[in-house]
């Protein structure tokens, strides 16, 4: 089928003042990204920008991401915010799970991009949250200014009217690990 | 005024007050106990064997002169070269802040009487102090944690800060990076 041409969508003149075509697409895109809700939860330093950002004076809720659920299930976006170890990657990862689709996380700080202070001799902390979870947005900062994290937001806010979602390291972590286990699945099968 | 300038350099450093009184009465009191002790400088401190560090703590405890109420913190050290590891007490006496030598010290914050431990490195078991000074309790599982010293005598030793099933004690001069935890990778510090 050839793609439709502007002449196709030619409305009868009358209508033209009155009516407005989009994709429902659009529509379900500007409802969600004009309504994220993050789950509240913080992990270090980093969660106090992001109260911070909640309070009175940088007020998230203008661009409607003010809604800090205390549930996973009740909400869009995840800030991970603070250094992730060892120990709290699985939950970060089961607080994941459990939000549903279409999810977004934000990596907020230095830690949580890739390891921080931390990265070459802190043998407790993982080494940037986007091996654990899928990460949308990178916002680097110790700690970021909460300008910087409305920043993110609006970021996220035009990587979803975009539909755009590239995750590269954690798809690639999760390939290797894929690969692993084919490969001891494989071995097993093999002895 | 040259030559008392020229005086004071060459003189000895000064000794430590409040470390040397604690000394006399440990020596005086339990004298099998004292190994070695370091008076002065910025860092005195009096070194006991292991079996004789729970008379030692009970006494610096509970001696009208000395009243160290406090065990501020407990932490081991790893030293490969001698085969030892070393653990630190520092303790801290709420009860004597009054006291004029001790008040000065208070004053540039670091008012505590150092004890230290060694122990063979491949077996380093220490009696516990937390029947001396409760709050050693969770000092102590920290130190099993990170150092791997263990404290014997007490109830259940087990790690505080790490996740259970980590690999060794990672404050060990010889602990190797794991090459992933539960499925997420680590890249060791050499391969960075």
């Amino acid at each position: 089928m050839p793609e439709p041409t502007a002449q196709d969508y030619q409305l009868d003149p009358e209508l033209q003042s009155s009516v407005i075509l989009t994709s429902l697409e659009w529509v379900k895109g500007w409802g969600r990204r004009n309504a994220l809700w993050p789950v509240s939860f913080g992990l270090a330093c980093c969660a106090m920008e992001m109260m911070a950002v909640a309070a009175t004076k940088y007020d998230i809720d203008r661009f409607g991401a003010g809604v800090f659920r205390a549930s996973p299930r009740q909400s869009d976006v995840m800030i991970v915010a603070g250094t992730v170890t060892h120990k709290m990657a699985p939950r970060v990862r089961r607080l994941y799970d459990q939000m549903p689709d279409p999810k977004y996380v934000i990596a907020m700080g230095a830690c949580t991009v890739g390891g921080g202070p931390y990265v070459k001799h802190g043998y407790h902390v993982v080494q940037g949250v986007d091996l654990v979870v899928p990460v949308d947005i990178y916002l680097p900062g110790c700690p970021p200014r909460p300008e910087a994290l409305i920043d993110a937001f609006r970021k996220l806010q035009h990587r979803i009217s975009e539909k755009r979602g590239d995750t590269l390291r954690f798809d690639a972590v999760e390939k290797n690990r894929e690969d692993q286990r084919r490969k001891a699945a494989g071995g097993e099968a093999a002895g | 005024m040259t030559n008392e300038s020229d005086s004071q350099g060459s003189e000895a450093p000064p000794e430590d007050p409040v470390t040397l009184r604690a000394l006399a009465l440990l020596r005086k009191a339990h004298p099998d106990a004292v190994v070695d002790a370091v008076t002065t400088g910025r860092h005195p401190y009096i070194e006991v064997t292991a079996d004789g560090l729970c008379d030692a703590c009970l006494l610096l405890r509970d001696h009208d002169e000395l009243l160290y109420d406090c065990c501020h913190l407990v932490t081991g050290v790893d030293r490969p070269d001698d085969q030892q590891i070393e653990v630190v007490y520092h303790l801290v006496s709420y009860a004597r802040l009054p006291d004029d030598e001790y008040r000065k010290r208070a004053e540039k914050n670091d008012p505590w009487v150092a004890l230290k431990v060694r122990v063979p490195r491949d077996k380093p078991e220490v009696p516990t102090v937390s029947n001396v000074w409760t709050g050693a309790d969770w000092h102590e599982r920290e130190t099993y944690d990170l150092v791997g010293v263990i404290f014997t005598g007490r109830e259940e030793l087990r790690r505080i800060l790490l996740p259970e099933d980590w690999p060794g004690h990672p404050l060990r001069k010889d602990w190797e990076f794991p090459v992933e935890y539960h499925g997420v990778p680590i890249v060791p510090p050499e391969a960075q």
